[in-house]
């Protein structure tokens, strides 16, 4: 039952990743192409998800949101996991006094609300693709490090560490080649939790009217717009909505089947 | 122990002082300054302006001159004691304004910080006494939908439900009794997931303990059990989330206090931004670091009184 639940999710992350890159499959209409005969349009044949205040097909904005949506959290997710193993391992490799003082300063970012913080360099880095990517890249990397930190203080005193160094090798060829390899567990399912976490935040933030400036949009902007026509035209906000939880439950069950699996 | 505990406020205030300077030093990267409108001012009139507040109009000179002109005059408002003037609304103080939007925000993270933590812990508790029942698969399915939606989500649908469609609860500001229900529920909902599941696991792995055997077979009812013996030992991972969870909810704040026309801090916090009110930004986010800060700073004492063996001054691993 759990398998299969994941597996419909893998599928639905699959598709909905190919959609994203071929929209035409779907979709005929261009994300900016207005049809100013039918403006607002609910459901149909021709709109599979309706239209918005200015005629735009809604599921051409959304295949095209998905793109910015999900390239920004793949590639936010990446950035975290290097600058977070680079960090976690070096710090659980050094131990002592460096540990502890990395660790505090781990400690003190994460207890800032991420929120107030990709806010303010949003802002700062401009409201552009590039801009809110490293915005929301910022702070990610804070929880990938602790794992890290952690499984290499697990491993560092095995036996086969030991066997290596009395081999000769040097402390960065064990660390590369003999430590960090043995956290790939944790750290894949670390990311699969860290992907949803930042399409959340992306999407909050372009909802709160922080996110990207138009024509381009982010399911979290579309949301943004539906919420402004909310009490007419709620298929506005319904679609992109479903879109986001699909995809934030899909990665979360994926990521606790395989936490339940180690 | 106490030593450890006045090292950790020391730590606490260079953290302050740390997000202080670095908030500030965002907020002047920023392009835009406080005083701009869509009719251009005279130079000499937003001269006057920025001289009122004591600060610099960003000219020629060096950034981190004019950012430690700007920092200096900043930090003689909060040496005397003060918050600033707002620099968006004329002849109001920050701290004035804070005082109005806090009691609101205040309410609502502290109605649902309660909410989340008890309701967590029993739906949690009904979970862990038989697990894989109907009501733990129900909780954790709920969770794990709670989880995967995001706040304003949850908002729209308990607004379209509630307000629009069965017109029980209204859909937007903070008057009464009412209004609290539906920001508490949207705001409370994912802690509560995280507490239900922390619960859970924590429960089961400690039912599996010698001492429970022990406790049960000596005859110790179940609910004594459940609550006294096992409940000390569940109680300190959930005592560890409470500073994330805080911040959750000062996160949450933002987009719940937006959709509900709220006239909290999140909300001012918000607008202060797009405004560029250097001051109110400034103060709101000191006052959200303090709390966090000293959230912390309980969760230690906490320990302490869960957990004896730390008063020796035992390491916590």
């Amino acid at each position: 039952m759990k398998n299969k639940l994941a597996l419909i999710c893998s599928l639905f992350l699959i598709t909905l990743f190919l959609c994203a890159l071929f929209p035409q499959i779907l979709t005929p209409h261009g994300f900016d192409q207005q049809f100013p005969q039918a403006l607002l349009a609910t459901p149909s044949a021709q709109f599979w998800f309706g239209t918005d205040e200015l005629g735009r097909d809604l599921l051409a904005r959304i295949l095209f949101g998905a793109r910015v949506s999900l390239g920004c959290a793949l590639l936010a997710t990446a950035i975290a996991a290097f600058f977070g193993v680079l960090y976690g391992s070096l710090s659980g490799f050094a131990g002592g006094k460096t540990d502890q003082f990395l660790m505090r300063i781990l400690d003190i970012l994460y207890s800032i609300p991420d929120l107030l913080f990709y806010i303010l360099l949003g802002l700062f880095l401009g409201r552009t693709f590039w801009g809110m990517l490293f915005a929301l890249s910022a702070l990610g990397w804070v929880n990938v490090a602790r794992i890290v930190r952690g499984e290499i203080l697990k491993y560092k005193e095995m036996p086969f560490i030991e066997s290596a160094e009395a081999l000769g090798l040097g402390g960065f060829r064990i660390l590369i080649r003999h430590l960090i390899p043995q956290t790939t567990g944790p750290l894949t399912v670390t990311l699969l939790f860290q992907i949803p976490t930042v399409i959340l935040a992306e999407s909050t933030l372009s909802f709160i009217g922080l996110g990207l400036t138009p024509p381009y949009s982010s399911w979290g902007t579309l949301a943004h717009e539906g919420y402004q026509a909310l009490r007419f035209y709620p298929h506005l906000i319904l679609f992109p909505s479903l879109f986001i939880f699909a995809v934030i439950f899909s990665f979360q069950t994926i990521g606790n089947r395989l936490m339940e699996k180690k | 122990m106490i030593s450890s505990l006045f090292r950790r406020l020391a730590i606490s205030l260079t953290t302050l002082l740390a997000v202080l300077i670095l908030t500030f030093l965002l907020l002047h990267t920023i392009p835009g300054g406080p005083f701009d409108q869509e009719r251009v001012l005279p130079p000499e009139i937003e001269q006057n302006l920025y001289e009122k507040y004591g600060l610099q109009r960003r000219g020629d000179e060096n950034f981190w001159v004019w950012f430690g002109k700007d920092l200096k005059s900043y930090l003689s408002y909060l040496t005397r004691g003060q918050l600033g003037p707002s620099l968006k609304y004329r002849d109001r103080d920050v701290s004035e304004m804070m005082a109005r939007a806090i009691p609101p925000s205040a309410q609502l993270a502290l109605y649902s910080l309660v909410l989340a933590t008890i309701g967590g812990f029993f739906l949690g508790l009904c979970s862990a006494r038989r697990p894989n029942g109907w009501p733990d698969r129900l909780f954790s399915f709920m969770s794990s939908l709670s989880v995967s939606l995001p706040g304003f989500v949850k908002a729209v649908i308990l607004v379209m439900i509630f307000s629009f469609w069965l017109v029980w609860l209204p859909p937007a500001l903070w008057e009464g009794l009412s209004y609290r229900i539906l920001p508490v529920i949207t705001l409370s909902a994912t802690p509560t997931a995280y507490f239900i599941q922390l619960t859970r696991s924590g429960l089961l792995t400690q039912l599996k303990q010698d001492f429970i055997r022990t406790a049960r077979a000596k005859g110790v009812p179940e609910r004594t059990v459940l609550l006294k013996h096992a409940f000390k030992n569940v109680a300190q991972p959930l005592l560890t989330v409470l500073g994330p969870t805080a911040a959750g909810l000062i996160t949450g704040s933002f987009v719940v206090e937006t959709i509900f026309a709220i006239p909290g801090l999140g909300r001012h916090f918000v607008t202060a931004i797009i405004d560029r009110d250097y001051f109110l930004v400034m103060g709101i986010t000191l006052f959200y670091a303090a709390i966090l800060i000293v959230l912390n700073w309980m969760v230690d004492v906490g320990y302490l009184w869960l957990d004896p063996r730390m008063r020796k001054g035992v390491n916590r691993g």
